[in-house]
């Protein structure tokens, strides 16, 4: 039994899921009522602050108001009437014994107040025991006036109440005084005669604020304008110490700020946090401002006991929600157990079923939930199977007596197979070999060796006295029998027409079919009407002819031929006809090859033609530039050789008529010079007209592309200029005589041409065979007979001019070079080496036409222009 | 007296025209004027040694000022002048041009010298 893995047990995945799930849920559920209660106890302790601070605020200001009344209703009295002193100190003695709050009131005139005539400046009524006492001060005699109770209040023209103090005469109980200024209109203005002031013991608001607790550890306190602690629950503090001074001894920056919010009449309910000086807890502290002295109230909550309560209700929670996780881990456990468990059993079950201990024992499961539809499905699944093993453990027996009978047959069977693969082994053979010889023949290119190739596998596979490989020559409408061996010989060459009916192989190749005869005597006539003689070799029996296909065009015929009758069988056919298909492939690559090499020669040819046309173009325009440059001095020294010859001939005409002065030797030293000078000079002239008619020549290049294009009839313009050139030769040599024969075409319609141009290559060209001939006959003497052959021909779009003449020709090496410019044969004087090359620009670049040459040495020469109908 | 004003760049010509015309020169006959370019021809035509010049024998091709340029500013300015081109470029576009202009004659070099004496004389009768 495989050991589970507990992690991947579904009892295991169950409690995770459910229980993870469950966790979840509960959790952001108790962080949500955790923020909303946070969030409400906060609100509501704000208020409780702000109305705690406020109600104790209130009360603090009722009792001052109601002791502010006293003297400034009092003020009001005295502003109103004049009093002696002595009524004056009764007023004072009963404001003072009626209020309880009031320890001693006084009043303080100013020194130049003289309308009482008062003997007192200042008259003081205090309680002391139970008793109610007075206190004067002479005029003079003491300054009051000097003191803050009576001047700030006097500046500022209002009542004041004073920063508190302790009064040592009655035993450091803290006291504040109210000073009210008192004013009197003498003489329609209103002055300032002095001070009422009441002194207020401040027992009570320690009372009112030490009341205030708050939990614990909080309390009230209250500070006065500059910060002094008025109460506090540390009585040591009171009068000693300042917010501030405290501030800089604990070094507490948040109760420095919260100070000075406070004195500046600010007010904030327990949203400032500052931890706590005494304790050190962090606590939120309300203050609110009592307007009437300017003092202010504070009070101190320590956080952690405002939100005890709430802390102790998240604990509870946490410790429920503990319990509750447990105890639903534990039901989770359970359910899950009591589900896997028969599962895990029947696994258990099947594991052994499986290894095919059929009679495992089930476990016995009662329910009536799927685990028991399985079980009992499983139980049925298990009676089911072990009946069809027995059927099958029957089957099996009766299927092995059965096999041993079948074994013999079967041995049988085999050494037929063996047999009849030994004959599938010879035929493959043969294949392997047709296809070796394939690869063989396809791989030439060159058709002998094609055709070689072919005959000696043929010998290899099939028995024939003679063997033949025709070709379909359609352009001349022959089969060509490229290749006829007889018994090992090879036989010459031969073809018929493909009109000959009577020959198979024509029957062959237009019926793409083959031909297949055991016995020609008898059988020809299903092909031919007739049998021919045949072109090479002997008469056959047995022929087969098979044509040579290359896509749907036959290129020829093969043929396999024996003396013998029934030579050949089907298969010797189906073999040839293998080698058929290799060798129309062979041959059409060979045809491929050969016009390959045919568009390659022409491709290079025409090449070569390009490059020869640039040159040409280039020459020209170098050369016109040269001879325009070179013809101003030329001019000059002709024109100046040409007066040198007049001046010389003057002169020697001059000495003539003098020649009697002088002395006959001298005249004849002079006439001699002037001779050899006048002949040197005629030299000149001699030479520079050979130079301008070199220089004439090249300009013609540059010149020759200005024509004007006509209609011209060719084969008039060709004959009219083979009469000017014959006639302009026998002009220069009587001897000279020539032969002409010409052969135009008539259906040559006009072609639009330069006629001077194209007139001038034809005198070129008929003069240099003319020249050419004549050179010739000056050597062969008699035996030879010039002849001068032109010729004209209609080609589809185009003419084509021939002039021949049977010269010298020219020789090889230099066929090249003759449409060179300057290049001649001709000796220094008699050519310029240009006309040539003038040709060539004007049939070529200006009429886009083609000028070529064919020579043999010694023979002819042939000059060919054709030129395009439509320019 | 015909006077003749000769304009190319080429100073020999001034050598070659005295010599030719050796004979109408001594002769009093012809009396020739030589300028090298067409600027030198131009401002000659200014001064009042010009007044008599009955013709101008001018090249083409001439540095600055051409000779086709000479022949339009001297047929627009001097309307009395005759005008001869004589060029070295057989030319069918300059020949055309020169006649556009107002040329009398156009002589390509080297110059029929005998020609030329012949125009000359038929112009002056």
């Amino acid at each position: 039994m495989r050991i589970r893995d507990p992690r991947r047990s579904l009892s295991t995945k169950m409690i995770l899921f459910i229980f993870l799930n469950v966790f979840i849920i509960t959790t952001i559920i108790f962080v949500y009522i955790y923020k909303v209660s946070h969030d409400t106890i906060y609100s509501n302790l704000k208020e409780n602050s702000r109305l705690l601070t406020q109600s104790t605020v209130n009360e603090v200001e009722k009792i001052l108001t109601a002791v502010q009344k006293v003297p400034d209703n009092l003020s009001q009295v005295i502003e109103t009437n004049n009093f002696s002193n002595f009524e004056l100190e009764k007023l004072l003695k009963m404001a003072v014994g009626t209020n309880n709050e009031i320890y001693g009131a006084a009043i303080s005139f100013e020194p130049d107040y003289k309308d009482l005539a008062n003997k007192y400046s200042t008259i003081y009524v205090f309680k002391d025991a139970d008793k109610i006492k007075t206190d004067v001060v002479e005029a003079d005699d003491y300054n009051s006036h000097m003191m803050d109770w009576y001047l700030i209040p006097k500046e500022l023209q209002r009542p004041l109440w004073s920063e508190p103090y302790f009064d040592e005469g009655l035993g450091n109980i803290v006291m504040s005084t109210y000073s009210v200024p008192l004013y009197k209109i003498v003489e329609g203005k209103r002055k300032f005669i002095g001070i009422l002031t009441a002194d207020l013991s401040l027992n009570w608001l320690q009372q009112i604020v030490s009341v205030i607790k708050v939990y614990e550890t909080g309390y009230a306190f209250m500070i006065s304008r500059n910060g002094s602690l008025v109460t506090h629950p540390n009585k040591e503090l009171i009068m000693n110490t300042t917010v501030f001074s405290i501030a800089e001894e604990t070094h507490s920056p948040q109760l420095r700020t919260i100070g000075r919010d406070m004195i500046a009449g600010g007010s904030s309910f327990a949203e400032v946090e500052y931890h706590n000086v005494a304790t050190g807890k962090l606590s939120w502290i309300s203050y609110a401002p009592v307007k009437i002295n300017g003092w202010s109230l504070g009070i101190v909550y320590p956080v952690d006991e405002l939100l005890a309560s709430l802390n102790n209700l998240f604990k509870i929670v946490i410790i429920l929600a503990v319990i509750g996780g447990l105890i639903l881990l534990i039901v989770i456990i359970l359910i899950s157990r009591s589900i896997t468990s028969p599962l895990r059993k029947l696994a258990f079950a099947t594991e052994r079923f499986g290894e095919g201990k059929f009679d495992v024992e089930l476990p016995k499961i009662k329910t009536k939930d799927e685990i028991g539809e399985l079980t009992h499905s499983f139980l049925v699944m298990q009676n089911t199977l072990k009946q069809t093993i027995d059927e099958l453990r029957k089957a099996n027996e009766e299927l092995e007596e059965y096999s041993k009978t079948l074994e013999d047959k079967v041995e049988l069977r085999t050494t037929e197979l063996r047999n009849k693969n030994l004959l599938l082994d010879r035929a493959l053979e043969n294949v392997k070999t047709l296809s070796e010889i394939g690869r063989h023949i396809t791989s030439k290119l060159n058709m002998e060796a094609i055709l070689n190739s072919v005959y000696e596998n043929v010998n290899r596979l099939l028995d024939a006295n003679s063997f033949l490989i025709m070709v379909v020559n359609e352009k001349e409408q022959l089969i060509e029998c490229k290749l006829s061996i007889e018994d090992g010989r090879r036989l010459p060459e031969f073809s018929f027409s493909t009109t000959d009916k009577n020959r198979f192989a024509v029957w062959c190749a237009e019926n793409r079919k083959p031909v297949f005869i055991n016995d020609v005597d008898t059988e020809y006539s299903k092909y031919i009407t007739s049998r021919s003689k045949p072109k090479a070799g002997q008469y056959v029996s047995s022929i087969i002819y098979l044509p040579l296909i290359v896509g749907d065009r036959v290129i020829g015929v093969i043929s396999a031929q024996s003396f013998k009758k029934n030579a050949y069988t089907e298969a010797h056919l189906d073999i040839l006809k293998n080698i058929a298909n290799y060798t129309a492939i062979a041959l059409e690559n060979a045809f491929a090859y050969d016009r390959i090499n045919l568009a390659n020669k022409e491709l290079k040819e025409a090449q070569s033609q390009l490059i020869q046309a640039e040159k040409m173009a280039s020459l020209g325009q170098l050369t016109a530039g040269i001879a325009h440059e070179i013809k101003n001095p030329l001019n000059f020294i002709n024109n100046f050789s040409e007066l040198s010859i007049d001046l010389s001939k003057e002169l020697l005409e001059e000495i003539e008529s003098q020649s009697e002065r002088l002395d006959v030797k001298t005249v004849d030293y002079i006439k001699e010079i002037l001779t050899d000078l006048s002949h040197n000079v005629r030299k000149i002239n001699d030479h520079g007209k050979r130079a301008d008619s070199i220089v004439k020549g090249m300009l013609l290049h540059s010149r020759g592309k200005s024509g004007e294009k006509q209609k011209t009839n060719i084969n008039d313009l060709l004959h009219e200029y083979l009469n000017l050139a014959y006639h302009g030769f026998r002009a220069q040599d009587s001897t000279f005589n020539l032969k002409m024969e010409t052969n135009y075409d008539a259906t040559l319609e006009p072609i639009n041409i330069v006629p001077q141009n194209i007139s001038r290559v034809f005198l070129n060209i008929l003069n240099n065979g003319c020249y050419s001939v004549n050179e010739k006959k000056k050597e062969k003497k008699d035996s030879f007979s010039p002849l001068l052959q032109v010729s004209t021909k209609n080609l589809d779009d185009k003419v084509e001019i021939r002039i021949k003449d049977n010269g010298k020709g020219i020789p090889n090496d230099i066929l090249d070079k003759v449409f060179n410019p300057f290049f001649t044969t001709k000796p220094t004087g008699k050519g310029t080496g240009l006309g040539l090359s003038l040709s060539y620009d004007i049939i070529v670049q200006e009429h886009k036409g083609e000028l070529k040459v064919n020579s043999e040495q010694g023979e002819f020469a042939e000059f060919i222009i054709t030129i395009p109908k439509n320019l | 007296m015909i006077r003749i004003m000769v304009v190319d760049d080429e100073r020999d010509v001034e050598s070659l025209f005295r010599q030719k015309f050796r004979k109408e020169m001594r002769d009093g006959l012809i009396d020739f004027h030589f300028k090298f370019s067409g600027e030198d021809a131009l401002e000659y035509l200014d001064t009042a040694n010009a007044a008599d010049l009955v013709l101008i024998l001018s090249d083409i091709n001439m540095p600055g000022i051409t000779g086709i340029e000479l022949l339009r500013i001297l047929k627009e300015k001097y309307a009395h002048l005759k005008v001869f081109m004589i060029t070295a470029y057989d030319d069918k576009e300059k020949y055309e041009k020169a006649i556009q202009y107002g040329a009398e004659e156009y002589f390509i070099k080297p110059i029929d010298f005998e020609m030329l004496k012949k125009e000359i004389f038929s112009i002056i009768n």
